[in-house]
């Protein structure tokens, strides 16, 4: 199993100068999990780019919050419909 | 270096106002946005134009100096003249001072704008608009690379050694990786905004098919002609895998697309170098053409005993 790595949220935004209500919104939507210890709150470094691409369709594309949601749940369902169209493709080769 | 037309890549003429202008890119951004296009790399490109020429369009002094000297991209040795000789900031004394990368925070730095604009506007820096916005580290930009191998290239892991820019890296391709399928090599990426970590390196392999078997996942499958006569009576056939010929019992009586499987003769699978999917096999029964005449009479007589 991969060893998790977790980081201080009020680190991590102060090192990559992001907003501390913009990563507490993700929290509140549902769209970054967190971990509380000690009343400090963490994030997986795996979601660290998940942030950023947040962070960034929110700024460069003015995309709020309920956006980012529904954005976040197409991509989704994007990538698995893809996912399913290459393995289509592939069975269909085998009768060609 | 190619003159670029940013009110065309922007779809606008030049009467364009700030807001058309506005409106333009952000509608198209929308649609560009490589976070939004993953693996997309006409949008990415695309995405990257769009951006320029924003930043040129939505500066009212950028502006101005594009539509004085834009069309005249030819005579770009004299402009590169006067921007020497005014030292590096280009054109009169430079757009914006320190690189601050302010507002769109996208995985996107100057290097990447086009020649047009590095001659047009120097490399001395610009500031991206936006005001308030915050200026954020981010994690450089993720590279893309494509690696070609055979079906038969990927039975055992493999090491193999590529060169990406000035930098060689040494990698281990594991038995069995699936065509399409995108490995990462962290922190060999472009480098990262304002001091943020490299970015990474994907790999996508394409595995070209150099068999005669048809791969899914792990399993091949191929057809074997057999005879009539081994499929009536049953008999042996050889047949090819990928590690050699083997030898198959075929049973009596045994019908035309029957499928037969060979344990573990597939390809080994992804990352579980010690397991193999299987082997399919189709027969396909041959009837004998071009009969004589003694084999007509002994078919015939056999058709008359069912």
């Amino acid at each position: 199993m991969a060893k998790e790595k977790y980081i201080l949220v009020s680190h991590y935004c102060k090192h990559a100068h992001i907003d501390d209500s913009f990563v507490q919104n993700l929290f509140e939507y549902g769209l970054v999990p967190f971990e509380e210890k000690e009343n400090d709150v963490f994030i997986d470094e795996k979601d660290i780019s998940e942030i950023e691409r947040m962070f960034r369709l929110h700024n460069d594309l003015g995309i709020n919050f309920e956006g980012l949601d529904a954005l976040k749940q197409m991509l989704k369902r994007m990538q698995k419909l893809e996912r399913e169209m290459n393995l289509l493709q592939k069975r269909l080769r085998l009768y060609e | 270096m190619e003159f670029i037309d940013y009110y065309k890549v922007l779809g606008l003429d030049k009467n364009a106002t700030a807001a058309d202008i506005k409106k333009a890119y952000r509608k198209l951004a929308r649609k560009l946005h490589p976070d939004l296009n993953p693996n997309d790399k006409t949008a990415q490109q695309k995405f990257q134009q769009i951006n320029e020429a924003n930043e040129v369009l939505s500066d009212p002094e950028k502006r101005k100096k594009y539509d004085q000297y834009g069309k005249d991209w030819q005579h770009a040795d004299a402009f590169e003249e006067a921007k020497r000789q005014q030292g590096s900031q280009g054109f009169g004394g430079g757009f914006g001072g320190q690189r601050t990368y302010s507002g769109g925070g996208k995985a996107f730095d100057e290097s990447q704008f086009s020649d047009f604009f590095e001659s047009m506007f120097g490399g001395g820096g610009f500031s991206r608009g936006g005001g308030s916005r915050q200026t954020a580290q981010f994690k450089g930009q993720d590279l893309n690379a494509t690696l070609r191998l055979n079906l038969t290239d990927i039975l055992k892991s493999q090491k193999q050694t590529i060169s990406i820019g000035d930098k060689k890296i040494r990698l281990t391709i594991p038995a069995g990786v699936e065509d399409g399928q995108t490995i990462k090599i962290k922190g060999y990426g472009g480098e990262g905004m304002n001091g943020g970590p490299k970015g990474d390196l994907l790999i996508t392999f394409e595995i070209f098919n150099n068999t005669r078997f048809k791969r899914l996942e792990s399993d091949l499958y191929s057809s074997e002609e057999v005879s009539i006569y081994t499929a009536l009576l049953g008999g042996e056939i050889t047949v090819e895998t990928l590690t050699g010929k083997v030898k198959l019992n075929v049973r009596p009586e045994t019908q035309n697309d029957t499928k037969v499987k060979l344990k573990g003769k597939g390809l080994p699978k992804y990352k579980k170098e010690d397991q193999h999917g299987d082997l399919f096999i189709t027969y396909k029964i041959v009837l004998p053409k071009n009969l004589s005449e003694k084999e007509k009479e002994l078919f015939t007589e056999l058709s008359k005993l069912r």
